[in-house]
């Protein structure tokens, strides 16, 4: 879709504009406040290589029933998330934190695992 | 009997679990909901003590409230709030039959629960929950200055919640990019889709420097030497602000795409000036990029010139906005049904929110006015009399086609004016507060001030919001429980969600209708009407 590239693009440009306006008003202070337009800049190259990214790429439609495919529940990727948020709250109270959170990851990879082996199951056989 | 609102009647646990993003969008926004409750409760405790003028509760409680108040509403109730309309209405708009990526935006649902108990649970710690704000500044958030566990889950729940928004605004791109319907082209998406994609714009690429600033904080707690004297504050506050402004937008946007599918519905004609909008909100999104600097005025260190320049020029693009409103309200047959009189609401009050940010757009009056209740008048004003009103103008217009049941319209005409009388005795006397000195985050001010009048006035608004709340949250248990069926276009709407069944089926459509325009359903009503002209016109 080239067209959502040049939404990026254009966007990315328009800050790439108002970033180069602030070098102007920086002038003699901007080594001292790099962050300000270090901040904004990166966010403009950011856009920009996003934009990129969907041009070279040049992301097809996919077909209706390609979201069909999606397992209808996925109790992996809520234990997953729960894990990853046992994890980080693990790095200030303590590793029986960190062990149950990791015990809990450990888990939702594995249910995501699964999942995708089941979803490429059904897709062979529905393309058989 | 219609089959209502299946939706909300599935077995919860499978319910929670659930890929359809129709699904999460509705757990989601049933938990921000609760979140906003809970948001509420700490905000009439907060005004309660400021009628009595201390007593209530002690400074550092009242710390504590104003944080977890902010937090609350900012990242466990509005921006998830805004991408769940965008999780739930984005595919349909698109004629998607689902959303991108939805495992994602599943675990960006329970990372979001995950980062709320986490962050609520400061209150079960001994120290008490964070008291550094919704900013979390550094130096008060350092350890010498916030030294319980509070700060700690405040941080961890912060992170969590802007990086489930991160995946849900990646799922919601993704799906305008990659799943639109045949003859979806971009300048053929709805307005509330198009308001969606610049929010997701700024989400994806400036939420990451909370991310950062977090990070540094975090180190600088727990390794020491991240966030050194002066410079490390400022560098805390740049990358704060930079994802702290984005993030008022990001507020806003969706809630304006709200209100514009409603205005254009309810005057029966089609949106005026679509092009322009566009072209408006992309300028308006990355010129909301730029005005961060706007908060530190008062600092000496930032560029003042340039963000007075930026931050004044956001009128040029709201004003656009503003204008393709009115023309598009301009000779419509008006209907005044609830989310068009809350639509209204929002454009009357968000003016005043938009107009005072001007004033304190310009560097000597921000001198002025910093940290007093004036900028607290101005972001509420914003925020809640306007993108809250936004949102409930949504509620209301939604509401049938999620559920399948029309909500009560004499109780959403007792919600709507119970909330306008409300907001606006809750928030305007805080414009004069602050201009008269009264500064943000006092639990109790100075006695011979003359300030307790208008505070009591305040807290008197803020009950008949929690009133308006109960009346909104009476009228949807009636209303599911008494079923009225909305059919599938109970307003005769423009846009391809109510081509679909209400509720909308698993993978959204059976068939789509011809889209030719961001209006396909006008189109379609528009055709048929002329075909009867020419058929009854005389050979």
């Amino acid at each position: 879709m080239k067209r959502a590239a040049i939404v990026f693009a254009a966007w990315g440009a328009w800050l790439g504009v108002w970033t180069a306006v602030q070098l102007l008003f920086l002038r003699a202070t901007f080594p001292e406040r790099t962050i300000q337009w270090v901040m904004l800049g990166g966010a403009a190259a950011a856009a920009l290589l996003t934009a990129a990214a969907i041009w070279r790429v040049g992301v097809r439609r996919s077909p209706r029933t390609a979201a069909q495919l999606i397992t209808n529940e996925s109790a992996a990727s809520a234990v997953l998330a729960v894990g990853l948020g046992l994890l980080l709250v693990g790095a200030s109270f303590g590793l029986f934190l960190l062990l149950i959170g990791a015990g809990v990851t450990v888990a939702g990879l594995g249910g995501l695992i699964r999942e995708e082996r089941a979803r490429r199951r059904l897709a062979r056989r529905g393309a058989s | 009997m219609s089959a209502v609102a299946p939706a909300l009647r599935e077995v919860p646990v499978r319910g929670l679990t659930s890929t359809d993003h129709k699904r999460i969008a509705l757990n989601l926004g049933v938990v921000a909901f609760a979140f906003f409750i809970a948001g509420g409760l700490l905000a009439l405790v907060m005004r309660s003590q400021l009628a009595a003028d201390g007593g209530v509760v002690s400074e550092a409680v009242y710390n504590q409230l104003f944080t977890m108040h902010g937090s609350t509403m900012v990242y466990l109730f509005v921006v998830p709030v805004a991408l769940a309309a965008g999780l739930y209405l984005v595919p349909l708009q698109v004629g998607a039959a689902d959303v991108a990526a939805p495992r994602l935006a599943l675990a960006g649902l329970w990372l979001l629960v995950c980062g709320g108990i986490t962050m609520w649970c400061g209150f079960l710690t001994s120290g008490g929950a964070a008291q550094a704000s919704w900013w979390g500044f550094d130096p008060l958030s350092d350890l010498p200055h916030s030294p319980g566990s509070g700060i700690d889950l405040w941080l961890y729940g912060v992170v969590m919640a802007t990086v489930a928004e991160m995946l849900w605004a990646g799922c919601i791109v993704a799906t305008v990019v990659r799943r639109r319907a045949p003859g979806m082209t971009l300048l053929r998406m709805p307005v509330f889709s198009w308001t969606m994609v610049v929010t997701c714009l700024m989400v994806l690429f400036a939420f990451p420097a909370l991310l950062v600033a977090l990070g540094l904080l975090w180190a600088q707690r727990h390794v020491g030497g991240v966030l050194v004297g002066n410079s490390g504050a400022v560098a805390y506050q740049q990358l704060f602000w930079f994802y702290g402004h984005p993030v008022v937008y990001v507020m806003f946007f969706p809630f304006m795409g709200m209100a514009a599918e409603v205005v254009a519905t309810f005057s029966r004609r089609r949106f005026f000036g679509y092009p322009a909008f566009v072209v408006a909100l992309l300028a308006f999104s990355g010129l909301s990029m730029t005005v961060w600097g706007h908060h530190m005025f008062t600092f000496g260190q930032v560029t003042n010139k340039y963000f007075s320049l930026t931050s004044t020029a956001l009128v040029v693009p709201a004003g656009i906005e503003y204008f393709d409103f009115l023309g598009t309200i301009w000779r419509g047959a008006l209907r005044f049904t609830t989310p068009f009189l809350f639509a209204l609401a929002f454009l009357a009050q968000f003016l005043v929110g938009g107009l005072t940010g001007v004033i304190l757009a310009s560097p000597p009056l921000d001198y002025g006015l910093n940290m007093s209740y004036f900028v607290v008048a101005h972001f509420h004003y914003t925020i809640f009399a306007g993108s809250a009103f936004a949102l409930f103008a949504g509620v209301y217009y939604w509401f049938p086609k999620i559920t399948g049941v029309m909500l009560r319209e004499r109780l959403g005409k007792v919600h709507f004016a119970l909330m306008l009388i409300g907001t606006n005795l809750t928030f305007f006397p805080m414009f004069i507060l602050g201009a008269e000195g009264m500064t943000r985050r006092i639990a109790v001010y100075p006695r011979g001030s003359g300030w307790r009048p208008l505070n009591e006035l305040e807290t008197v608004g803020a009950f008949v919001i929690a009133l308006a709340t109960a009346v909104f949250l009476f009228n949807v248990a009636v209303s599911l429980r008494r079923r009225q069926p909305a059919g599938d276009d109970p307003w005769e709407a423009h846009t391809l969600e109510w081509a679909t069944t209400s509720p909308p089926p698993r993978f959204n459509f059976t068939a789509l209708p011809p889209i030719r325009s961001h209006a396909p359903l006008l189109d379609l009503r528009e055709h048929a009407a002329a075909r009867v002209a020419t058929q009854e016109a005389p050979a």
